[in-house]
């Protein structure tokens, strides 16, 4: 399917509403939080409990909400995509407690779900099964379906990445 | 005549609300117009604890039967605060103890406009906990005042390696 691009200001409008509450959810929880509108990127430093090192999560917006956006753990810089090293190492725990959505795929950290440009097949992800970014929307609702994650605003994804980095400890590799 | 409620919790007076009463009305008749008004509580449960100027209020009794006009209910429900990650202000509930967490988040999530998903809450605590779903409020050791946060407890998304 062709994705029609979205002129970043209207991307703006379109996303804002939705920062006003990721804003207000960073500062109930004590996440520092920056966003950067004219380059529609989200930056968020989350710490593991107990913890002293900084993890960089980075998410960006270009084409929201017709693409997903792209989530990832980066370095102190921003820059890097994917490295494990500035990936948290997720600790197994038994039921009711989930499957973590941080993933080693083919020595890549991916954060694993719908609402991750990177998880897909066209984003060098796992999943070809999604269809494309543009049909995250529709794979969010199937995964929800099957007890999967589901987040479809940026304080919801937040939340959800944040519920399992607190499930992680060290760096994955 | 016009009676006034006063919902109390912990001593305090949470809410208080006035309502005009036939003199020959019930007692139980009164309390289905409080909880029909307040909205978060059933009139067995105002009748369960309902006292004027500390007597104690009898269903069956016609309301001028008591001199008191001002009516006192202490509320047994958990006043849960919820926040949720869309939204920048939080939400009161009243649920009672013995309500399923699952439950709990589903209405919460719902009154947020989440239309999707598998919502359940997370604690403010440090360090924050997901709680059991399957479990009762009160199993999970939530208090009366105590803040939560939606949260979708679907699992992370396994992929075909075939």
């Amino acid at each position: 399917m062709e994705v029609s691009i979205i002129p970043a200001s209207e991307t703006r409008i379109i996303i804002e509403p939705e920062i006003y509450g990721a804003q207000a959810w960073a500062e109930r929880h004590g996440v520092i939080f920056a966003w950067i509108a004219e380059m529609l990127e989200l930056r968020t430093t989350l710490v593991q409990p107990g913890g002293s090192i900084n993890f960089y999560l980075r998410g960006r917006f270009d084409n929201y909400r017709a693409v997903a956006p792209e989530w990832t753990f980066t370095d102190a810089t921003w820059v890097a995509l994917g490295r494990l090293t500035d990936f948290p190492k997720p600790i197994t725990q038994p039921p009711p407690r989930t499957a973590s959505i941080f993933l080693n795929f083919q020595n890549r950290g991916v954060i694993c779900a719908p609402f991750n440009r990177l998880a897909y097949a066209s984003g060098s992800g796992p999943h070809q099964d999604w269809g494309g970014p543009e049909q995250w929307l529709v794979a969010s609702n199937k995964a929800s379906t099957a007890g999967q994650v589901r987040a479809d605003t940026v304080g919801d994804m937040l939340q959800v990445i944040r519920r399992d980095f607190l499930r992680t400890s060290g760096r994955m590799g | 005549m016009t009676i006034l409620l006063e919902v109390e919790e912990q001593g305090d007076i949470l809410r208080s609300l006035e309502i005009e009463l036939g003199d020959h009305e019930t007692v139980e008749a009164a309390a289905m117009r409080f909880a029909d008004s307040l909205g978060f509580l059933e009139a067995e449960e105002i009748l369960e604890d309902l006292t004027a100027e500390g007597e104690e209020l009898e269903r069956t009794q016609k309301i001028h039967h008591y001199h008191g006009r001002r009516w006192r209910h202490r509320h047994r429900r958990l006043r849960v605060i919820v926040y949720a990650p869309r939204h920048p202000e939080p939400r009161e509930f009243f649920w009672k103890r013995t309500m399923i967490v699952g439950d709990a988040a589903k209405e919460a999530a719902k009154a947020f406009g989440y239309i999707a998903g598998n919502p359940g809450f997370q604690t403010f605590t440090d360090p924050p906990k997901v709680l059991d779903n399957a479990k009762t409020l009160e199993t999970e050791h939530v208090h009366c005042g105590e803040k939560l946060e939606l949260v979708d407890t679907g699992g992370g998304v396994y992929y075909s390696r075939q």
